[in-house]
């Protein structure tokens, strides 16, 4: 190559840097709310988070590595050495919880045939018809220290909630996420103190931690359909979703001290999702109604028509409740 | 508290805490529930505690007893003395902002002790009703998971089984709309006929049916599962509130009794 041709290409790639380093402030909410999405799809990284919640603060550290097919994450509460606390490895369609109060790990699993299912990458879309308005609030330095761009993800109603995220301007990583009602109050924060990218995760740092190490094994589902027994009919679906709220797919799911696969339903409004389990009563299980929440995420219990309904998701709990009360067989 | 203190925090919320300085404060942060309390209060309330913002909170919020916002008062007092930890020890949270302001800079003492007055004014009526409930609601003193009558409906003055599910994890308006049959059947007309959110203060009815919860391991067996399929923003949430889950207090299990999505989390497979 000529040395003229070679400053052409240094030219040209400082351009195409400069380019891209100032564009992350001239990206609309959308595109770089989409950026945000693609990366943590497509990054692997550590990090250190607070999680402020219910008047409490819990220090977590979180190791996450892409792999070619989906991903591994192990997240866990940060106790101090030799200190057991809870923790959470998700590998492939296992996700394990180690919970030091009974010395256990539950071990739950996803259907072989959902296969490569990970989650619904958000889709942030603004306009007045959508359910979420997408708001720039500037530019400030997040808690790792790094420029970064704030975006507010308002829910038009009350079936949502919304977001208040911190966008790292270089890696389009959310340092800072703040959940919010639907009256934009603040119920939840998660705040990196420090985040990483990495090129290269060993499998040791998805370990679990050694004082949890040992812990009996507890199924917490996913075994196969004995012979001989029908799978639930799966006709239900939802005589009428919340606005912006639709049908996205039909799986069946083993639950904890299920007789067979509950049917498992699953409502998007885009960035919100919302999963409708069906299942038949087991023997000696009393149908409830009732409710419950852990964390952002809302439960709402009824039973339609001698089958216990249940609605889990990331939503105002009347969401859950109006979501699984609208439940019926076809 | 120091205002040393108080500066080391908004810097590093800030994003302004010199590296060395932040590891400092995270080591202090684990060792000491106090100054974990004392940060939750600050970060989710900020500076804007105002009070267009406080008469809102106090329609919906289950924080409105006159003793419990005199034992705020105190706390703050106290601080000197390290006693935030009262809030944390309470479970609840202030009021918060409506307008959660960019730059959450840590108020003095000054400006909180006046919202702390502030707050005290708009409480009445159903507001404080909503309070008493949500009150007694954290009363409650943790029990076990998957005891006796775990799969029962059970009261909620009664209710041992999902506390600590129940103590922080659910809304009191959930409940006082879930208590009351008719308002939970105006909230779903209302809904079917205007799209419009009916109101969250429904009256608790004395002959409604007694809400339920759902047994806590049960529940994070159906949050577990869900957690499969929802997005990677949301599931950080999802599987961090499972993590920091309050620890439920252990007792004997009587196998004979218990629920069978209990018996799964207990060891049977």
């Amino acid at each position: 190559m000529r040395p003229r041709s070679v400053q052409r290409w240094v030219l040209a790639l400082g351009l195409l840097l400069a380019g891209s380093a100032g564009a992350a402030a001239q990206l609309s909410p959308e595109e770089l709310l989409e950026r945000m999405s693609t990366a943590l799809v497509t990054r692997s990284y550590d990090g250190e988070f607070l999680r402020m919640a219910d008047g409490r603060v819990d220090r977590f550290r979180v190791v996450h590595r892409r792999e070619a097919q989906g991903f591994t994450e192990r997240v866990y509460v940060v106790a101090g050495p030799g200190v057991p606390a809870r923790e959470i490895i998700r590998q492939g369609n296992e996700l394990r919880r180690y919970l030091p109060e009974t010395r256990e790990v539950v071990v739950g699993r996803a259907n072989a045939t959902e296969g490569a299912l990970l989650g619904y990458l958000p889709l942030f879309h603004d306009g007045h018809d959508q359910p979420y308005e997408l708001v720039a609030e500037g530019r400030t330095t997040s808690t790792t220290g790094r420029p970064a761009r704030v975006i507010q993800v308002r829910a038009r109603d009350e079936f949502r909630l919304g977001y208040r995220l911190w966008v790292d301007e270089t890696t389009a990583m959310p340092t800072r996420t703040d959940l919010l009602d639907p009256d934009g109050k603040i119920i939840e924060q998660l705040v990196f103190t420090e985040l990483r990218l990495r090129s290269r995760i060993s499998d040791e740092e998805l370990q679990p931690s050694r004082a949890v190490r040992g812990y009996a094994k507890v199924s917490g589902g996913a075994e196969p359909l004995p012979p001989g027994v029908e799978p639930l009919r799966s006709g239900w679906h939802v005589a009428h979703l919340p606005p912006g709220f639709r049908l996205v797919r039909r799986l069946f799911k083993w639950l904890p001290g299920g007789t067979e696969p509950a049917t498992h339903l699953v409502v998007t409004d885009g960035v919100a999702t919302v999963s409708v389990f069906v299942e038949r009563p087991a023997m000696g299980r009393v149908p409830r109604v009732g409710s419950g929440r852990i964390g952002a995420a809302t439960a709402y219990t009824t039973v339609v028509e001698g089958h216990q309904v249940t609605a889990v998701g990331e939503v105002p709990s009347r969401t859950v409740e109006v979501i699984a009360r609208q439940v019926v067989p076809q | 508290m120091s205002e040393r203190l108080h500066e080391q925090l908004s810097a590093l919320l800030d994003g302004e805490l010199p590296t060395g300085e932040a590891e400092l404060l995270l080591a202090r942060l684990q060792r000491d529930p106090g100054l974990r309390a004392t940060l939750a209060c600050y970060t989710l309330s900020g500076d804007a505690i105002r009070v267009s913002s406080l008469q809102a909170a106090a329609q919906v919020e289950p924080v409105a007893s006159a003793g419990f916002a005199a034992r705020i008062g105190a706390a703050i007092e106290a601080e000197e003395q390290q006693q935030a930890s009262v809030l944390a020890g309470m479970n609840v949270l202030p009021p918060l902002s409506a307008e959660a302001p960019l730059r959450l800079a840590v108020p003095t003492r000054r400006a909180r002790r006046g919202a702390v007055r502030r707050w005290l004014q708009p409480l009445g009526g159903v507001a404080v009703a909503a309070g008493v409930a949500g009150l007694a609601l954290m009363a409650i003193p943790y029990g076990p998971v998957g005891s006796p009558g775990g799969s029962q409906p059970v009261q909620v003055a009664a209710a041992p089984v999902a506390a600590p599910a129940l103590v922080t994890l659910v809304e009191p308006k959930a409940l006082l709309a879930a208590a009351s049959g008719a308002g939970s059947s105006q909230l779903l007309s209302g809904l079917d006929s205007a799209g419009e959110p009916a109101s969250y203060t429904t009256p608790l009815s004395p002959s409604g049916p007694a809400p339920t919860f759902i047994p806590a391991a049960e529940l994070a067996s159906y949050v577990v599962a869900h957690s499969e399929v929802s997005g990677p923003l949301a599931r950080r949430n999802v599987l961090t509130g499972l993590a920091a889950e309050p620890v439920p207090a252990m007792a004997p299990v009587n196998p004979a009794v218990v629920a069978p999505a209990v018996e799964v989390e207990s060891g049977k497979p």
